[in-house]
């Protein structure tokens, strides 16, 4: 053989051993779904839970557990999951900024706050002191719209900021802490202006919690997340490009400003979808990318799936131990995601100043 | 002419940088493009892949306007070497395939994968294939970024000052590497440099820039002290053994 044949079928090699990663992320996440149906405050045989899935005939009891409560809470953290994964994979990758996330640029609070205002202005929401659903959105499509609003405003702040010659990635990240500052103002003037009743319903909002999502709210997502998934799969090339700088990358072909704005809105759209339904859930877009990048490298073709697949699978396990953990009670997964977050950000920002 | 350029004009922010600029590069030809710092050397070679919209100005490129091309027909058929290049958690291979994103619709075909596996046999980086490339040195990495514009099959390769940050040995490697490639494939490269006696080693012609104006155009065997004094406004001798040409700076030593 060649020695060019060589490096050829040796690159083979290598590219199918990312396919396995990919493929035993799906089956963990496949399995995951399962436990997170099957495991809970009330005990269920795993043989009743197996056939409740499938639709075969089970008691009433049963069937209400899982498909009522159990499995839509578990596709909102799989969905949910996914969707904040890919919009940190794609910013990181955008910005070439390894810190970025839609999290740590703030576009999630100023989500949040594009929501709170919906549903207290624009009468989106209705607000009770029940304690699930403290907040019922009777209107999603009006309350995701007027997220996105806000999540696409601080986006553009961000990109204007990385226009900037000296925007370093901690920069960009002091740029997410003054826009978040700011958004999370905005909701504490909105919840300032509420009533006792509105203001515990907002609070218990705000933080991210899977368990609150109705049938037609994932479906919402998942409509957000395919989509925006499907762009980014689209663009894995473009980001490659990117990747080698953006002189080079202009020299590829690519329109890198264009590229940026749209990769940017489409990560605003998921980010705000996510956000209006379930609140902030805060550092899996961050952490999820750098993960799957030790896995099977950077090269975005295979970088966006797994991304994909992981952050599904890490936001359902992480939700399914949140309701674990202190059983009876129920964790928001938001709390387990900053508490594991946080400190691999931290790490991140060490590691970067080397 | 691979190359012709007419009349180009570009201006930043109303100050202009680049004017009435002519320049005709044939098939095997490497052209080095010499001047002061800050002279718009790196502008001309923007100007000439639409990277930066000329104002005015006739861009071709086998007789096909340039400025009327989208970015990924420019790309197909000019090369371009940035004088940065980022890295990644990317390996070789993968860097370098990016190279056929001008001719990919989605999936990289037997072909494209086998024009990388050669190019990478060619320049000797088979070793390097599946390492990251955030783990090469710098004379590796120029070698994968100059790798990367061959795999685009380009008729012209645009190099921005690509021997500025490696050492001797790597230099004349990297230099004597695209002597052979537009040789082998009678294409053309347009190179920034400021090292003129580098030029006057592996460059066929040189362009002297002043002041955003193409001073001349001249073969090596034309260049002379006095052209070289005048563009850098520094005295210098130059000397020429058989066929070699060098430049020697006139510095007077302070006692």
């Amino acid at each position: 053989m060649s020695v060019a044949g060589e490096i050829s079928s040796a690159y083979g090699a290598h590219v199918r051993r990312k396919l396995v990663v990919t493929v035993a992320l799906l089956v963990a996440t496949a399995l995951a779904l399962v436990a997170a149906v099957a495991l809970g405050s009330a005990d269920l045989p795993l043989s009743a839970v197996a056939k409740a899935l499938i639709g075969l005939e089970v008691p009433r009891r049963v069937e209400m557990i899982v498909w009522s409560i159990r499995l839509p809470q578990a596709l909102a953290a799989i969905v949910a999951g996914a969707g904040l994964a890919i919009a940190g994979a794609a910013t990181q990758s955008i910005l070439r900024n390894p810190l970025a996330s839609p999290f740590t640029l703030g576009m999630s609070h100023a989500a949040a706050f594009g929501a709170a205002l919906s549903v207290t202005l624009l009468g989106s929401g209705t607000m009770a002191s029940s304690s699930v659903g403290a907040v019922m959105i009777t209107s999603p499509h009006v309350t995701t719209a007027t997220a996105f609003v806000f999540c696409v405003l601080a986006a553009m702040v961000v990109v204007a900021v990385s226009r900037l010659r000296s925007a370093t990635p901690e920069v960009m990240v002091l740029t997410g802490v003054a826009l978040s500052a700011l958004f999370t103002a905005g909701t504490m003037f909105l919840q300032y202006f509420a009533d006792d009743t509105q203001l515990a319903a907002m609070v218990f909002w705000t933080f991210g919690d899977t368990a609150r999502a109705s049938w037609r709210q994932v479906g919402i997502m998942a409509a957000a997340t395919a989509l925006t998934s499907f762009y980014f799969l689209a663009c894995a090339w473009t980001y490659n490009a990117i990747d080698a700088g953006d002189e080079t990358a202009k020299g590829l072909g690519v329109r890198v400003e264009r590229v940026r704005t749209v990769g940017m809105l489409a990560a605003s759209l998921v980010t705000a979808t996510v956000i209006a339904f379930l609140g902030v859930i805060g550092f899996v877009g961050l952490v999820v990318p750098h993960l799957v990048r030790r896995l099977i490298g950077a090269d975005h073709r295979y970088l966006m799936p797994a991304t994909i697949v992981a952050g599904a699978l890490l936001l359902l396990v992480a939700d399914t131990a949140a309701r674990l953990v202190f059983m009876p009670h129920v964790l928001p997964v938001s709390v387990l995601t900053a508490f594991v977050g946080a400190p691999v950000f931290l790490w991140l920002i060490v590691r970067s100043r080397r | 002419m691979i190359l012709d350029l007419h009349d180009l004009a570009f201006a930043y922010d109303g100050r202009p940088i680049l004017a009435d600029v002519r320049l005709g590069v044939p098939a095997g030809e490497i052209v080095a493009v010499l001047g002061p710092n800050g002279v718009g050397k790196t502008t001309l070679l923007k100007c000439i892949n639409a990277i930066l919209r000329a104002d005015k100005g006739v861009i071709l490129v086998d007789a096909e306007d340039v400025r009327r091309m989208a970015p990924s027909q420019v790309a197909a058929r000019i090369g371009y070497v940035a004088q940065r290049t980022e890295t990644a958690r990317t390996t070789v291979f993968d860097a370098i395939l990016t190279g056929r994103l001008p001719h990919l619709r989605w999936r990289a075909s037997r072909r494209d994968l086998d024009l990388v596996g050669t190019v990478i046999a060619r320049l000797d980086l088979g070793a390097l294939a599946l390492r990251f490339i955030d783990e090469l040195s710098g004379g590796e990495l120029q070698k994968v970024a100059i790798a990367r514009a061959l795999v685009q099959e380009p008729r012209l390769l645009l190099l921005d000052e690509p021997t500025s940050s490696l050492d001797l040995r790597n230099q004349i490697e990297i230099l004597r590497l695209l002597r052979a490639v537009v040789d082998e494939r009678r294409v053309a490269a347009v190179m920034t440099m400021h090292d003129i006696n580098t030029a006057l080693r592996f460059a066929d012609t040189l362009v002297f820039v002043k002041a955003g104006r193409v001073l001349a155009h001249v073969a090596v065997a034309d260049v002379t002290a006095a052209l070289v004094s005048d563009v850098y406004g520094v005295e210098v001798d130059l000397h020429r053994v058989g066929d070699l040409a060098f430049v020697v700076p006139m510095i007077e030593k302070e006692s």
